[in-house]
């Protein structure tokens, strides 16, 4: 038996029942097929989900100076004056697993517009600043990150502040306003933002560079957090090991002291962000794979049902001198050739599927090569294992009641 | 040396209490260029002694030799292996593929056989149905074709691996008288050519068309006659007109 030979003996025979082929094959086509939309499907929501999620600032560690004392008495965490610019500096030339670096001072102050005021805080930060807590610049621009090194006196507005300031927020641009006395010009004005995660409000804030309002508006020489961001969430806990090693050697070189300053992040939402998704995606699969072996057993019934119409036809073969094994590799190869056909429709029904609920839905789908792969190996496995049985029993037929079959 | 030699061939169906003895100790030599009828009525277990013979069936007790070599104890594999080179087989109903064409069915042997490759099949196939008359059938489907066609190209079927054997287990059955006979002139034409051609059959008649007769009877055998001068079935198909 050759290979070609029984590939079109496959072939002519699901094409004499081409109806009953095309209805088997098709619940293999729905198979693969929901199990390459399920997977597109679970794939983009967890996409969503881990950009919304990144949205919130998850990737986010912040440094903060230890807890001061006075005179034996532990004060507020925070208080303390240890940290400096050169730690900032350090953290972004020795690190790998941070993307984002910006020191920060924040003070409050009174600000003014011709006759209109508000009392706001205003914080001196790096560009950086900027993607690692996630505002966007709602008009006009954001100073550049070597203009936020420098000692300009420019600054965005967050909304609220705008919209006591000015009427509109086009009208704000360019304008100079004073901040407790020192006149700052307005770049641009942050989009929108809303409440933070604890309730305060995000659109009452002025940025400025950073030295800007270290050294003119405060007059001090330390910073008072420094915003991190992680390459991803997931390496946020290496990324803080990696910080705390990285401050610890520094600190002992420079002060010989003990080092002083703590590390936090929002590390629990980002653990429990994994588990969702591969759950979500687990259960998708799982819907899907059920359909696939419902495929597979329509096959299986299909396939025993021509071994047992054909059972003359077997006889015949036997007859003529075919061996048992030539007998089995033509049952199988039917459902096989079945399956294959099914996986390639099943793809492109996949395919359409995925596209359809993508944009109907508005739904991020990502169709992963892998799940193809997947998909296409699950069909071809059930045509093996589901073809196997049928096929065996047709070749264990013995051809003489095989040949008296009515 | 006889092609083929059987000695006390026993055949049980259903051994213990609903046991049949279809054969009951069957030992038959046959030559090479023999026409071999078997005869008997239906139950007599001349089928069962062709289905043996044919390796299609094994014997529960007793020896076959075929070309001298012990028959019985092979395997399932080494047994198709024999009937796909050197047995050819003709059905009373025909047992063709349906909704295929006569040359596909001719080549279905030849399918299994790796010792002629695909190329020489269909040109093999070619030449047994032009053998046969049918070489303007060849691509007709087989229930395009009239019983008497159908049967010919069962023939052909059996012929074009060139086997050692014919077996024909009824040839005629299906077929009217006229047509019938026809199909046993090419038997008798093929014997001629130098085939050894086993045929079953109920009719005296037909029977005696071949060169010897086996009667069976209760799976034993009462009578095993040449036939002398056996008559052609073109001159009765001539006589008929």
């Amino acid at each position: 038996m050759r290979f070609f030979d029984l590939l079109k003996m496959a072939l002519q025979s699901l094409n004499k029942n081409r109806t009953r082929a095309l209805l088997t094959t098709l619940g293999i086509i729905i198979g693969v097929g929901s199990v390459i939309a399920m997977l597109a499907i679970g794939k983009g929501s967890d996409e969503s989900i881990r950009s919304q999620i990144t949205s919130l600032g998850t990737n986010m560690i912040m440094v903060m100076p230890g807890p001061s004392s006075e005179h034996g008495r532990s004060m507020q965490a925070g208080t303390a004056v240890s940290l400096e610019l050169k730690d900032a500096e350090a953290i972004k030339r020795y690190s790998q697993l941070i993307s984002m670096v910006s020191p920060s001072v924040q003070t409050r102050a009174q600000v003014v517009h011709g006759s209109r005021n508000w009392n706001t805080s205003i914080n001196g930060i790096y560009r950086d600043y900027v993607d690692i807590t996630n505002y966007e610049i709602g008009y006009g621009i954001m100073f550049d990150e070597k203009t936020s090194q420098s000692l300009q006196k420019i600054c965005v507005i967050g909304r609220t502040v705008c919209d006591s300031l000015f009427d509109t927020p086009d009208e704000a641009i360019g304008k100079v306003i004073r901040v407790n006395k020192i006149p700052f010009t307005i770049t641009g004005v942050l989009a929108e933002k809303g409440q933070g995660s604890f309730g305060q409000n995000q659109d009452d804030v002025i940025l400025a560079p950073f030295r800007t309002v270290q050294k003119r508006l405060m007059g001090i020489n330390y910073v008072q957090i420094i915003y991190l961001s992680a390459v991803n969430e997931f390496q946020i806990d290496a990324a803080k090991e990696e910080v705390s090693t990285i401050l610890i050697e520094k600190q002992k070189k420079l002060r010989g002291g003990d080092p002083d300053f703590t590390i936090r992040s929002l590390s629990e939402i980002t653990s429990i962000l994994g588990t969702i998704t591969t759950v979500l995606t687990i259960l998708l699969a799982s819907i899907a794979s059920i359909s696939l072996l419902v495929g597979g057993i329509g096959i299986m019934n299909i396939m025993l049902v021509s071994v047992t119409e054909r059972t003359r036809e077997i006889g015949l073969r036997l007859a003529v001198g075919a061996p048992e094994k030539a007998i089995l590799v033509q049952f199988l190869s039917e459902s096989i050739v079945m399956c294959l056909v099914g996986g390639v429709l099943g793809i492109l029904f996949g395919y359409g599927v995925t596209a359809l609920v993508g944009k109907l839905m508005n739904w991020p789908v990502v169709i992963a090569p892998s799940s193809i792969l997947l998909a296409f190996g699950f069909a071809s496995f059930i045509g093996i294992v589901f073809g196997y049985f049928p096929a065996r029993k047709a070749s264990r037929l013995n051809p003489i009641e095989a040949l008296r079959h009515e | 040396m006889p092609i083929i030699s059987t000695k006390d061939i026993v055949k049980v169906f259903n051994p213990g209490e609903n046991e049949v003895r279809a054969l009951r100790g069957i030992s038959v030599d046959i030559d090479n260029g023999e026409f071999v009828s078997i005869m008997g009525s239906s139950g007599s277990g001349k089928s069962t002694f062709l289905n043996i013979l044919g390796c299609l069936d094994e014997p529960t007790s007793g020896e076959y030799l075929l070309e001298d070599q012990k028959v019985s104890g092979l395997s399932r594999k080494e047994l198709s292996l024999i009937r796909n080179r050197k047995f050819g087989f003709v059905f009373q109903s025909y047992n063709l593929l349906p909704r295929t064409t006569a040359l596909e069915n001719v080549e279905l042997p030849l399918v299994y056989n790796t010792e002629i490759p695909s190329t020489n099949r269909r040109q093999m196939a070619e030449h047994a149905l032009e053998q046969l008359g049918l070489g303007d059938r060849m691509h007709h489907k087989t229930n395009e074709l009239s019983g008497g066609q159908q049967q010919r190209v069962a023939i052909a079927r059996a012929l074009v691996n060139d086997p050692v054997v014919i077996f024909a287990d009824e040839p005629t059955g299906n077929l009217d008288s006229r047509t019938g006979y026809q199909i046993m002139e090419v038997f008798q034409k093929l014997n001629d050519s130098g085939k050894l051609i086993l045929m079953v059959t109920h009719e005296l008649e037909l029977a005696a068309l071949g060169k010897r007769i086996i009667t069976f009877r209760d799976g034993l055998v009462i009578n095993d006659e040449k036939v002398i001068d056996s008559p052609r079935a073109i001159d009765i198909l001539n006589k008929e007109q």
